[in-house]
């Protein structure tokens, strides 16, 4: 029994650590505020929650009331977070980046924050 | 055991994450990417020290783990009250040629 919830609890965290790791890479590859902080609000929300699930379970005696105040409060922070990042954002007229092709050498190209009209 | 090599395995992955929020802290075109980084960079630490516990066992980093989160919101949340006192066109939110 011990080890199915060590089992369990590890493939859990895997599941989570994966989620962060798909924000972190979005942080990344993404070209915008607003496509980085999209990221970080949906990714990161579900690889957090998946890890404090699986902390939970992989430890014997875990704290459970405290682990679900930890749950509530994520879920009510992160996409706030990531809200404001773009409310700020829009408000200050930060430029929005937009995906221009170009018929080049019979292919479309693509080329990054086109002006703005 | 296998199971606590994998557990040390997914906190070592986590490194690469909480390089890659320090990554976009320095290159940041703008205030708010740089804040994105601190963002990234803050949750994930949190989430080392929860995997950390799981694999030692420990029940005692919850508090400092509900403390850091909290503080973590409430940084940003100052940081906007601050960039909201700034003219729109000032030079910390031109975007360049975005990247």
């Amino acid at each position: 029994m011990s080890m199915v919830r060590e089992i369990a609890g590890l493939v859990v965290l895997a599941g989570g650590v994966f989620f962060v790791i798909v924000a972190a890479v979005g942080q990344i590859r993404l070209p915008d505020v607003f496509c980085r902080s999209h990221a970080i609000g949906k990714a990161m929300t579900l690889g957090v929650m998946l890890i404090v699930l699986g902390y939970g379970l992989s430890v014997p005696d875990a704290p459970w009331l405290k682990l679900i105040l930890l749950l509530i409060f994520q879920l009510m922070t992160i996409p706030v977070a990531s809200h404001l990042f773009c409310l700020i954002a829009y408000r200050k007229g930060v430029r929005r980046y937009r995906a221009k092709a170009v018929w080049e050498e019979g292919e479309w190209e693509r080329i990054g924050n086109a002006p703005q009209e | 055991m296998i199971v606590d090599l994998l557990k040390l395995l997914l906190c070592v992955l986590l490194f690469g994450s909480v390089a890659a929020g320090l990554w976009r802290l320095n290159r940041g075109p703008t205030t708010l990417d740089r804040l994105l980084g601190l963002d990234l960079t803050t949750i994930t630490i949190m989430s080392i020290v929860l995997v950390f516990s799981a694999l030692t066992g420990t029940v005692e980093f919850i508090e400092f783990v509900l403390l850091f989160s909290a503080l973590g919101f409430l940084t940003t949340v100052s940081y906007f009250y601050y960039l909201m006192q700034l003219p729109p066109e000032d030079e910390e939110f031109d975007a360049g040629d975005g990247r």
